[in-house]
């Protein structure tokens, strides 16, 4: 008992302390841990399939991207017949290049405005 | 009784503990075992009604195993799933506020268990209380912690569950005068 309690209200929850009898509720208890560890295995193995599954439709996707990007990022805009004017423009002188001047176009809009 | 049972129920609590945390279903069973009746009797006094009381421990002890690798010191289960069972009771008291308020009024319907005498008069006293003010009774005079211990663990601040205990002990007083008389003698038999 502390001291600010009532000694005879201390006395009262002494002596309504009740019976429980442990088995029926412990098995129940366990049953409920083994029912949530087994959700939880389920749910681990239903992730890991997803991922699995998405991963592989994400690789499938990623592959055909990259086939098409590796198959356009070099094509020339301009074609040009003199070879050394062709050498001296080729950084800029194909869709990757074009981009490339397009984004550092836009950072220095960006800086300027921002 | 199987013999990993017996071995289970020969050993120190913080074994048990240390087996659980590494997974042991056995010992976590145990630790079930030792500390239900106790956890038990700590919800029945906070909700008044048994199998509200049984499903709220069964709930803490869930969350007690899903959780126990967490625990840093092992000779503080008790304490531990003391904080956990509290949680637990704050969460259903939230969840059911409309009964939670219901409770401030009405009082009789509190208390449905089957058990006699005292243990009842009690829940029924107890349920007459607003929900927060039934926890720092039950804290203060069954689990026997100080105002402090109490603010700590309910995020109470101080100041109010001095005031809680404060108007749950003067109401509970009136509710059981017949158990109790004026001069402070005990009238239990």
């Amino acid at each position: 008992m502390t001291i600010d309690q009532d000694p005879q209200l201390a006395s009262l929850f002494e002596n309504a302390e009740e019976e429980f009898s442990d088995e029926i509720f412990t098995t129940r208890v366990m049953s409920a841990v083994d029912n949530r560890r087994r959700r939880s295995i389920i749910g681990w193995v239903l992730s890991g399939l997803l991922l699995a599954f998405c991963a592989w439709f994400l690789v499938l996707i990623l592959q055909d991207a990259v086939l098409v990007l590796a198959q356009i990022l070099p094509e020339t805009i301009i074609d040009m017949d003199n070879g050394l004017a062709a050498q001296l423009l080729a950084p800029v002188n194909s869709v990757s290049g074009l981009i490339g001047l397009g984004a550092l176009a836009l950072w220095a809009a960006f800086k300027k405005l921002f | 009784m199987s013999l990993a049972r017996e071995q289970y129920s020969r050993s120190p609590e913080t074994l048990l503990v240390g087996l659980a945390r590494n997974g042991d279903r056995g010992a976590y069973a145990e630790l079930v075992r030792r500390r239900q009746a106790w956890l038990r009797n700590l919800m029945l006094r906070f909700c008044g009604d048994r199998t509200l009381a049984d499903d709220l421990a069964q709930m803490a002890f869930l969350q007690g195993w899903q959780n126990i690798r967490h625990l840093q010191s092992r000779g503080r289960f008790g304490a531990w799933l003391k904080r956990i069972a509290i949680n637990a009771w704050l969460q259903y008291l939230r969840k059911k506020d409309p009964l939670r308020h219901a409770d401030e009024h009405s009082g009789d319907e509190g208390a449905q268990h089957e058990t006699t005498g005292i243990g009842m008069d009690l829940d029924r006293a107890l349920a007459t209380l607003p929900g927060d003010v039934r926890m720092c009774i039950v804290l203060s005079y069954y689990e026997g912690m100080n105002h402090r211990e109490i603010s700590e663990s309910t995020d109470l601040p101080l100041g109010t569950v001095k005031s809680h205990i404060r108007r749950g002990t003067k109401r509970l007083r009136e509710l059981l005068s017949a158990y109790t008389t004026p001069t402070g003698e005990e009238a239990i038999t």
